[in-house]
């Protein structure tokens, strides 16, 4: 017992480091994996507001830039409203989805592992799970939410899939990030009997409840087919600019509890 | 005798830490060097303070980079390693220092600072940015990133240090 105290005490600063990188391994492997983990990341309240700080300040320096952009999305919904005018007929679907408009603070895209800062939260109705988009395409699923702000993974981060739909062919693929620049990602799990062309769009399919179908994520850029692979190997080139996000919307889905609580059944 | 010298190791705080939190991950050149020099603040962290204080500062301070970074852990595990060697590492490349206590590029010198502090932030890094990209293969590229951003970290640790450290007084 006293030769077991000694050990200890000579090595105690040896078991404090352990212990310190104990919890460190921790919270890298367990507790960033929790279900709205908000206290130890961006969506701290100290730390987004830092970040919202650096952004007012950043965001005179492209105000034009975001300008044009909202005024070409404009334009492009305009144009989207007068068809759907024409053809009101058709089963109207908009109803299951809103949209809540939030401003990037912070935004990431060199790292391997991505994730975006917004200053929306749980007081604007923004949960864990949602989808995230930007004028231009697809942008990630909010991991994390405090009251007041929220983080997202983004389509820049090598564990995020998306449930993809080659618009030709209607061909249900997958997107994940191949951690090779902000501009493309890596396409999955297209069967070689589809004809593939170059400048085909990929849209969300819908088969989850977090996008509604048909959002643009890219168009194929790259694609080859070796001899023995069943799938293709294709690149596609992303449709959101991820270096120079301002504005998203987080996307709320009325029907997700319904839908998720009737896929539970099929478990 | 420890007499650390605060006014320097608040100065090295305000400048290395604090203005790390909004340039981090920000402070990139050529898409490859990503400078991370509050690592600064922690290797150049006073000789012989007590091992604990060490420790639990070095994890501290990571931990607040992290919550800057979404990497609960990451900079906190790499930032213990390194104040965990930084004496050992100091004895074995400079002789030891007697009297002085607080460490900056102007008391250890100009070649015993860079074998004192680039390795330890190459160490850093490469925790970093292995735990990071979390895969073995294409490794290549990113010790490739792991250099270009030691060189720069190690840059600007040199620039920022020796704008504050306090000469070296001759007797």
């Amino acid at each position: 017992m006293q030769q077991l105290l000694a050990f200890l005490y000579k090595y105690r600063v040896f078991g404090f480091f352990l212990f310190l990188e104990l919890i460190s391994t921790w919270l890298l492997t367990r507790y960033n994996r929790y279900y709205n983990a908000s206290f130890f990341n961006s969506s701290n309240y100290i730390v987004a507001q830092a970040q919202n700080r650096r952004n007012q300040f950043q965001n005179y320096l492209n105000l034009i830039e975001v300008n044009d952009e909202l005024a070409q999305e404009n334009a492009r919904l305009r144009r989207q409203l007068a068809k759907q005018l024409r053809n009101r007929s058709a089963f109207d679907s908009t109803r299951q989805f809103e949209y809540i408009v939030a401003d990037v603070i912070n935004n990431d895209f060199q790292r391997s592992e991505n994730y975006l800062t917004l200053n929306r939260g749980l007081n604007d109705g923004i949960k864990p799970g949602m989808g995230v988009i930007s004028p231009t395409g697809v942008v990630g699923i909010v991991k994390s939410a405090s009251r007041r702000f929220s983080t997202v993974t983004s389509l820049l981060h090598q564990d995020l899939m998306v449930s993809s739909e080659l618009a030709p062919t209607k061909t249900l693929c997958t997107t994940q990030w191949h951690a090779k620049g902000p501009l493309t990602s890596a396409l999955k799990y297209i069967p070689r009997h589809i004809p593939v062309k170059q400048g085909d769009s990929v849209i969300t399919s819908g088969f989850n409840s977090i996008f509604p179908e048909g959002l643009l994520i890219g168009r194929v850029s790259i694609f080859t087919l070796s001899d023995e692979s069943p799938f293709y190997d294709a690149e596609l080139r992303l449709a959101s600019d991820f270096t120079s996000l301002d504005l998203v919307y987080v996307i709320r889905n009325q029907w997700k509890l319904e839908l998720d609580s009737l896929a539970a059944l099929n478990d | 005798m420890i007499r650390i010298n605060y006014r320097y190791q608040v100065l090295q705080f305000l400048l290395m830490v604090i203005i790390q939190f909004p340039l981090l991950y920000k402070f990139i050149l050529f898409d490859t060097a990503f400078g991370f020099f509050y690592i600064g603040f922690l290797i150049l962290f006073p000789y012989k303070v007590s091992p604990f204080l060490q420790l639990l500062l070095g994890f501290l301070v990571g931990l607040s980079i992290d919550m800057f970074s979404n990497t609960p852990g990451m900079h906190a595990a790499a930032s213990v390693a390194v104040m965990f060697i930084k004496d050992f590492w100091l004895v074995l490349v400079t002789e030891e220092p007697e009297d002085e206590v607080n460490t900056s590029v102007f008391t250890l010198g100009p070649i015993a600072s860079i074998l004192y502090v680039s390795p330890l932030i190459f160490l850093h890094h490469l925790i970093i940015f292995s735990i990071e990209y979390g895969r073995w293969d294409g490794f290549i590229s990113v010790l490739n990133k792991i250099i270009w951003s030691s060189l720069l970290s190690f840059g600007s640790i040199y620039l920022l240090n020796s704008l504050i450290a306090p000469r070296k007084r001759r007797a």
